[in-house]
Formats: C-alpha cells, structure tokens, sequence
C-alpha cells in the first residue's frame, strides 16, 4: 500500500473524528424529551445531518433512527476502506465479517427465543449486499437444523454442528455458540495481524486486541466468580485463549480461588483490572463492561492520535465511532422508555 | 452646580374635570405626580379605583392597526369630532371586516400550503398511469402510497410468496416511493410488515382524481385560483389601509391618551365631590404648567415650596450645561443626588476628559476619537458618542503637550518653541525622568482631586445641615486638615526638603483631627441634638467598632491616593505599546509599514481606549464619588403617554 494512502486514511479518520459529538451536545441529547426532539437536534447540529436530511423528524421510529445512524457509520468506513488494501483479508472485511457474525446470533437468540421471524425487522439493510452469507436467506430460517444447513460448507457450520440440540440437551446453547465463534473471529484476526502487518504496526494491533480480549475475560471471570458463582469449570470453557497482559497462569489462579473477595484483591493487583475492579467495588450498580468500554475508548483514542501505523488507526477510529454509536441508541432508547436522565448518563461511555 | 428646583403643585377641582385635566398634565410631560397623603380616610376622601373602560377599544385599536400593518404613531387628533362611542361603533365596524379578510387569508394561505406539499409528493407518482381512484376505491384490495426507506426496500425479496405486491415509482438516495398492494383479508398482516420495515404512508387527499398527470393539472389549478382569491383579498385590505390610515392614526393617539391619562387616576383622591391631586413640577415651567388650565375654572393650581410637605420627597431633573450634558449618564447609572445636593455632572465631566485626555494623549488617535464619537451620536442617538467627542478634543490638546501623532513622537517642536516653551515641551513620556515625573504627577492628581472631594463633602453637609458630618467625619473637615496636612508635609520633605513633622504638627494635624474622627458617631449627634433642640434616640458608641473603622478610614487614604498611579501608569502603557507598533513598522519594510502603523493604531485606539475609559470611570466612582456622593435621588418622571414611535408636540 503506498505511503499517500496510507496518509490519506489516517488523515481522514482523524478529520471524521474531529467531527464527533461533544459533551455538549450529548448533554443536549440527554435532555431531550421525544425521539423527534433527538433526530431534529441530530439533523441539525451534527454530523448525521446529511444522513438525516431527508427523513421526517415528527414520525420516524426509534429504530428507523437508529439504523440510519448506524449506516451512517458504516458508510464511513466504507469511505475509508476504499484507500485501503483490497486484498482479500484486511482489517475492514474483517468488519463486516464481525458484523456478519453478530446476525448470526441475533437469529441463534431469536431462535432460541421462538421468533425467528422477527429477525427480518431488525436486518440492517446496507449489510445485505456486503456480507459473504445471505442474509435474506438467514431470515428465512425456522430451526437450528434450518440454520446448520443453510451454512453448511461455511466455517460456522463446523462450529455450530457442535451445539445442535440433542434428546439429551434439547435447548439451544446460545452462551457456547457465542463464545466458539468469537474464539474464530479472534482467531482470523490475530492471523490477518500476524500475515500482513509488521514491527510497530503489528506490536500496536496486538496490544489493541489483547487488551480487549484481556477486559472480555476479566468481565467473564467476575461475572461468573462473584455473581453467578459458577464452578471453575464452566468458567474456564468462557475465557478466549488469547493472553496479552492477563496471563493463563494468573487467569488459572483467579478462577480457582474460593471467595469474591480473594477475586477482588487478585483482580485488584493487576494493572490491567484494578482500576475497574476500584470502581466496581465501590458502586454496586456500575457495570464492569461498562467501564471496561471507557478503558477500550481511551486507548483507542490514544493511538488514533499518536500512532503512525494505518491499521491501527484505522481500527482505532472504527471503535471510536461504534461506541458514539452504542452511546447514540442509549440515549435514544433511554429517551423512549422514559429513563431519567442521570441514568442515561451513566452509561455513556466518554 | 445646580439640579432643578422644583415646586410642590396641588391641584383641586371639580369631579367632572377630573379626566380632562389628566388629559393635560399628560400631555405637556411637566408634573410628576404623587401620592395623595395629607387627605385620609376618615376625612371622606378615598382613592380613585375604577377599571380602566378604555382596555378594550384600546386593544381593537391596536389589533387593527397589526393586522392592516400600520406603524403606530401620534397624530394630533383635537381635529377628530367623534364621541366615544362614535368611535367604539366605527373600530368594531373596520375590525369585523379586517378580522374576517385576514382569516380568509391565514385559511387560504395554509390551503396552498398544503396543496404545494401534496404536489411534490404526488409528482413522485408520475410513472403511474393509472387513475388513483381506480386503485384507491376498490372493494376488494386495499393500496396504500408512501414512501420506504432504500433499506427496507432491499428487504422485500424476503417477502416473495406474501400476499401483496410493492410497486416502486420514484427513488432518491434514501427512500424509495411506491404503491403496496393487498387483498382486504391480509390487510393487517401486510400492513405490520411494512410499518416493521418503517413505511411511512402518505394519505392521497379528498381533491386529488384521476391519474397523476391529470391530479397535478388540476392541483395547479387549484393553487392558481386560491393565490388569485388571496390576492384579491390583500389588496381589499390594502385599500382599507389607504382609505382608513390617517382617521386610524386620530382614534389610536385620542384612545391611546384616554387610556394612559386614566391610568394616572390612581394618585388622585376623591372627596365632596372634588378631585386632589399632588405632584412637582420645574419651577421654571410652573407659569407654563398653570396657564394650561387658564380654561378650566374648576381647576384650582396651587403651588409651594417643594419642602412644604414633609412627607413628600421631591423628585431630582439634573439640569447641566451642554458642554457636560452628556456626562448626567455616568452620575443617573450610578445614582441620582438628594435634592438639594449638587449635580457633580458637570465636575464628572471635565474630571473624565482631562483623565482620558491624560491618558491616551495623541493628536492623530484624538481626531479619530471625536469623529468616531459624531458618527455614533448621528447614527445611534447614544450619549457615549458625544462623551467621546470631549474625550478626543482633550485627547489631541494633551497629545499636542506630548508630541504624539497616531504613534509618531517628538512632534509640535517648532510650535512650542515659537511659544518659547521649547525646553519643557513636548513630554518624552518614555524617557526615564519623564516617566517618573508622570507618576508623581499622577499621584498630585489624586491628591488634588480627594481634596476636592472632601471639600465638595463638606459643602454638601453644611448645605444639608449636617454640621457633624461636616467637621468630624473622614470626609469632612477633620480628615481635610490631616490628609491635607499629612500631603503637604510630604510633599514639602520631598520636593523643598523641608521637615515640617514637629510635635505641633503632629498634634494639630495627624491626632487632634484622628481623635475627632474616632468620635465622630457621638460629637455628630450631639450637634444634631442641639440644633435641632430635641434629644434624639442615642445610639451606643462601640469603641471595638470604631477601632476597626479608623483602620478602614487610614487604609482608604493609602489606597485612593495610590489609585490614581493608574494615570501615570496608562499613559506610559499607551506609549509603549505604540513604540511596539512603530518597531513592527520599521520590522514590516517599506511595503508594509503603512499597514501595520494602521492596524496598529485601530487596534491601540480600540483596545486602550476601551481601558482607559474604564479606569476613569472606576477612578470617578470609587476614589471619588464615594467621598461626597449620596445617590439616594428620586428620579423626575413626569406623566406622559408613550407612543410607539415619535410623537409630535401638541401645540
């Protein structure tokens, strides 16, 4: 890839981040009273004012709203992958390979759930002609069965197969089917970092991952440990086998203690966890993936500004911009099911 | 330095005049009306309180007047020969009509608004050629038009074997425009489907037929002949604005000075039939003020001293020379004076310029001070315009004594020598001994001007009667001889090395004035009790009070004086930051010196003067004002009635 590309993605990332929603204007947003209140300050004091130039603020619907912003979104990335490399494996196709994997939960969940057919409402429509599977055929799944052989032939078949109902175990177990094809799209991620990237580009993108990967294990852990109070065993068939600073040995060691508070002090001795173990620990009602989001949204901020390396940038800026999404449908679901206002706040992540 | 001396004028007449002499007194703007006091109750007298029967017609008038757009103003209306009720008959005739003209126009207006809205969405119909009715009045199918998100519209390959078809008819970036289709049974089975893929449906209305081409014509049509409706209306309101504008104007002024005259009902009292009203007016005007009720022999004027009644306390009109007038804004924003106190305007005003004058002395930057000043008087009637023209006038004689143009020093040399004053003029204000001489000379400005203060402080209270004041209190004689003395003692030591700090000294000037300060609260009473032969309620002298006070008094001393090295300290400021401009200048070459010289002197001018003319202010408040000044002064608000726009004198 040539330097003037690779110039120009790092270029336009930081410019449409420049262009994200302050903490004024959230503060604005929380305030509002009606879904029309949000898309007529979106469209007029935003970004997303071209993509909502043309809707009718009085009657959209929360999720028209919401989808629209999430295209959006995607469109931006769309915009950047175009100076990126196109091979086959690169960073953006393993976006929408996420994004494809997250519909395939969604019709797991909803089949587990006994409403398959409301699988089509919520499809965004600007994936379908993106992703590798058909996802109009998806939608007209009914079963697991259904589900196996439409993706027969496909890598999520050979994991899925694993978790078909039997006599034995009749319902469909969603948590086991999350986990194994996450490990796979971690897996091809540290692959495409480890064949195409090198030196400071490949150290950034690693530690970027782990570090998500380690915060995905310490939520699972206490979850599991101090909530649920799970046996070890269980616990250990959560924990993606992907260690940068959490090593297996100190995950072994947390798993097998004994008491909430033998986990908490463990927890709290190590750089990656004990400023979300303190904050934990002192509000009952804080939720640990809810400040690890904000430690994942200070690093990636970090290295969208200082680093020089168009991957990481690149991937910086894409999960900046899908938590300013994530914050954008809090808020807009908090304002229709008439949360108060402090509690909308709270789960901002900013 | 005078304010107004005013007259206390009690008016008696008869009930019936009652609304009649409101009628004047509102219109010729002299007296300022008061509170009825010295007629109570118990005697038979009440005050009026009735509702004010003009309200109405008033707010017809007004509605009127908005509706046909005419700017309210005053017009001499003694020509209009209507009685009230003539009047009230007329308003609700023109306004039965306007109303009704006007809300045909806000119906036809919102009618064409909604039939263009209907054209643009049925011009997204147009590869339809079919007529809607055909489609929209059938028995047995239902079709709904609107418009679907483009990603929704991907989704509906998914709904291949559903029972209702989606025709597509228009598309932009966003949304695609169609007619649905479906048997009635599966209405609301097809009906959730598409309002889960966010169809936002647009109801075709009543007047739309036939097929889009035709529909379109006809809505065209339609607008043609609503706006041609609506034109027609306008102009028979605009004829009525012609027709009605002038006799409009005579109602509004007469209602309007009905109304506002009736308001001032309140302050009179009614009693045997007869009407009392209290208030002052300008002794000057007081002739002027009787002979306007010269006609009315009901109406009794009888004028006294403004102090007559005690209860009453006389308004304050500051009257100033027009030299100074504009400066009566500094002294109203900080409070009018007692009557009886001096107007200090005109003392504010030359203080103020020779201040500003001081400090931002330069010929160049003083002509573009005054002109500025004119052109904010021509344009915006503000007084701040005028109070910079005597700004910039002391500004250029001040930056002629310094040789300063627009930044350029040393000049004016041959005019001073041909005044043989060669050898002191102009001042190098930058110059180390010219710089320290400025800041002695500003702290003798302060000086000077706290004694002055002082001084006016005791004329005041003398005047008043307030002997106490007048002697012991740090304003008053007592802190004159000491802060005088303590001053000339100083400057006398410095200056001629002259020791006059002996023990008489001492005594009479620093402790004998120190101790009659500490005691001013009970030597001040106990003069007040003696002239005033009554023994007053004593307060309790509070020695710990007292104590803490005379370190205030001493401290407000140091302070005050040393304020006033502001004054040698921005006119340093100003020169230095024009050196700065003129090094840029010289840095900048010859192609560029001219723009910085410019920008440099807009952005001096803007940015100091600004400064400056708040550090005077603060000086004239602060480090003046507060020794002699009390703004505990009534305002002089003569009854009027306030038209929107200009009024023209009644003669």
């Amino acid at each position: 890839m040539s330097i003037a590309s690779n110039n120009a993605v790092i270029a336009k990332s930081r410019a449409l981040y420049g262009k994200r929603l302050t903490n004024e204007q959230y503060d604005d947003l929380v305030k509002c009273k009606s879904v029309p209140e949000i898309a007529t300050y979106l469209k007029t004091n935003t970004i997303y004012s071209k993509a909502l130039e043309n809707i009718n603020e009085v009657t959209i619907h929360r999720g028209q709203l919401e989808v629209l912003l999430q295209k959006e979104a995607f469109n931006n990335y769309a915009r950047l992958y175009h100076y990126l490399n196109k091979t086959e494996d690169n960073l953006f196709h393993l976006i929408i390979e996420e994004f494809e994997l997250q519909e395939i939960l969604r019709m797991i969940l909803l089949l587990k759930a006994d409403s398959p057919k409301d699988f089509i409402v919520s499809l965004p429509g600007f994936l379908i002609s993106r992703c590798h599977i058909d996802l109009l055929g998806l939608a007209k799944v009914r079963s697991y069965d259904e589900l196996l052989n439409f993706l027969r032939g496909t890598d999520y078949y050979e994991i899925l197969i694993k978790f078909k109902p039997t006599k034995e175990e009749p319902h469909i177990n969603y948590v086991g089917c999350e986990h194994y094809l996450y490990e796979r799209f971690f897996k091809r991620l540290f692959n495409l970092v480890r064949r195409h990237t090198k030196g400071t580009e490949r150290l950034e993108l690693r530690r970027v991952f782990g570090i998500r990967l380690d915060h995905l294990n310490i939520c699972s852990i206490y979850r599991s440990k101090v909530l649920f109070k799970d046996d070890p065993k269980k616990i250990k068939q959560r924990i993606f086998p992907f260690y940068k600073l959490l090593s297996k040995e100190k995950i072994d060691e947390i798993i097998s203690t004994t008491t909430d508070e033998q986990v908490i002090n463990l927890l709290k001795n190590l750089f990656v966890s004990k400023n979300i173990i303190n904050k934990v620990a002192k509000n009952e009602n804080f939720y640990i993936e809810s400040y690890a989001s904000r430690l994942n949204y200070r690093i990636c901020k970090n290295y969208l500004h200082i680093s020089k390396n168009v991957s990481t940038v690149f991937y910086a800026f894409y999960t900046l911009s899908q938590i300013e999404i994530s914050n954008l449908i809090y808020i807009i679901e908090g304002v229709r099911y008439k949360l108060p206002s402090g509690e909308i706040e709270d789960l901002l992540v900013r | 330095m005078p304010i107004e001396t005013m007259s206390l004028v009690n008016i008696i007449g008869k009930l019936s005049d009652l609304d009649e002499t409101l009628i004047r007194i509102a219109n010729c703007e002299l007296f300022h009306p008061e509170n009825v006091t010295n007629k109570s109750k118990a005697e038979g007298f009440e005050h009026v309180n009735e509702q004010n029967p003009y309200v109405n017609l008033l707010q017809k008038t007004d509605d009127l007047l908005q509706k046909l757009n005419i700017p309210k103003k005053f017009n001499d209306y003694s020509y209009l020969k209507m009685s009230i009720e003539e009047i009230e008959a007329f308003i609700n005739d023109i306004f039965y009509k306007v109303n009704n003209d006007s809300k045909e126009v806000s119906r036809l207006e919102s009618v064409i608004n909604l039939r263009e809205k209907s054209l643009v969405e049925i011009k997204h119909m147009m590869k339809l050629n079919t007529k809607i009715d055909d489609i929209l009045t059938s028995n047995y199918i239902t079709a709904r038009f609107g418009r679907l998100p483009i990603d929704s519209y991907i989704k509906l390959s998914y709904f291949k074997e559903k029972i209702f078809f989606f025709l597509p008819l228009d598309e932009d970036k966003d949304y695609c425009w169609g007619i649905y289709v479906t048997p009635n049974k599966h209405l609301s089975e097809t009906d959730k489907y598409f309002n889960d893929m966010y169809f936002e449906e647009y109801c075709i209305p009543d007047y739309v037929h036939g097929t889009p081409q035709l529909a379109i014509e006809n809505i065209k049509h339609k607008i043609k002949r609503e706006k041609k409706s609506l034109q027609n209306i306008k102009s028979d309101l605009e004829n009525y604005k012609q027709k009605y504008t002038y006799k409009l104007l005579l109602i509004y002024s007469k209602i309007k000075m009905l109304h506002d005259s009736f308001a001032y009902r309140r302050y009179a009292v009614i009693g045997n039939k007869k009407f009392y009203l209290n208030g002052f007016v300008p002794k000057e005007n007081l002739n002027e003020f009787i002979e306007i009720f010269d006609d009315m022999s009901g109406v009794i004027i009888e004028s006294l001293s403004a102090d007559a009644n005690k209860e009453l306390t006389p308004p304050v009109k500051l009257k100033t020379c027009w030299l100074f007038r504009p400066f009566e804004m500094y002294v109203t924003t900080y409070g009018l004076p007692q009557y009886g106190d001096i107007n200090p305007s005109s003392y504010i005003g030359l203080i103020y310029s020779i201040l500003f004058g001081i400090m931002f002395g330069d010929v160049g930057q003083g002509i573009c001070i005054f002109i500025v000043g004119l052109l904010i008087w021509k344009f915006k009637k503000m007084m701040l315009g005028l109070i910079l023209t005597r700004c910039g006038v002391c500004s250029m004689i001040v930056g002629v004594m310094y040789g300063s143009f627009f930044g350029f020093e040393n000049q004016f040399k041959e005019f001073w020598q041909m005044l043989g004053l060669g050898s002191l003029f102009p001042i190098d204000v930058l110059n180390p001994s010219s710089s320290m001489n400025m800041l002695i000379f500003s702290l003798g400005i302060g000086i000077l001007l706290i004694l002055i203060s002082m001084l006016m402080n005791i004329f005041i209270n003398i005047k008043n009667k307030h002997i106490g004041n007048a002697i012991f209190s740090n304003n008053g004689l007592a802190g004159l001889v000491m802060y005088g003395g303590l001053a000339l003692a100083i400057v006398l030591l410095m200056a001629l090395d002259v020791n006059i700090f002996n023990p008489i000294f001492l005594i009479l000037v620093i402790i004998v004035p120190l101790i009659l300060i500490f005691f001013s609260e009970p030597l001040s009473n106990l003069i007040q009790n003696h002239i005033k032969q009554r023994n007053a309620k004593k307060e309790k002298f509070s020695p710990v009070n007292a104590i803490f006070e005379m370190v205030d008094i001493l401290l407000s001393y140091c302070t005050n004086t040393l304020s006033f090295l502001r004054v040698g300290g921005l006119v340093l400021s100003h020169a230095a930051l024009m050196l700065v401009v003129m090094k840029f200048a010289h840095m900048a070459g010859s192609f560029g010196s001219p723009f910085v010289i410019v920008i440099g002197n807009v952005f001096v001018m803007g940015f100091e003067g600004l400064i400056v003319s708040i550090q005077v202010l603060r000086l004239v408040y602060y480090e003046m004002f507060s020794r002699f000044y009390k703004s505990e002064g009534k305002p002089f608000k003569p009854a009027k009635v306030v038209f929107e726009s200009s009024k023209t004198k009644k003669k």
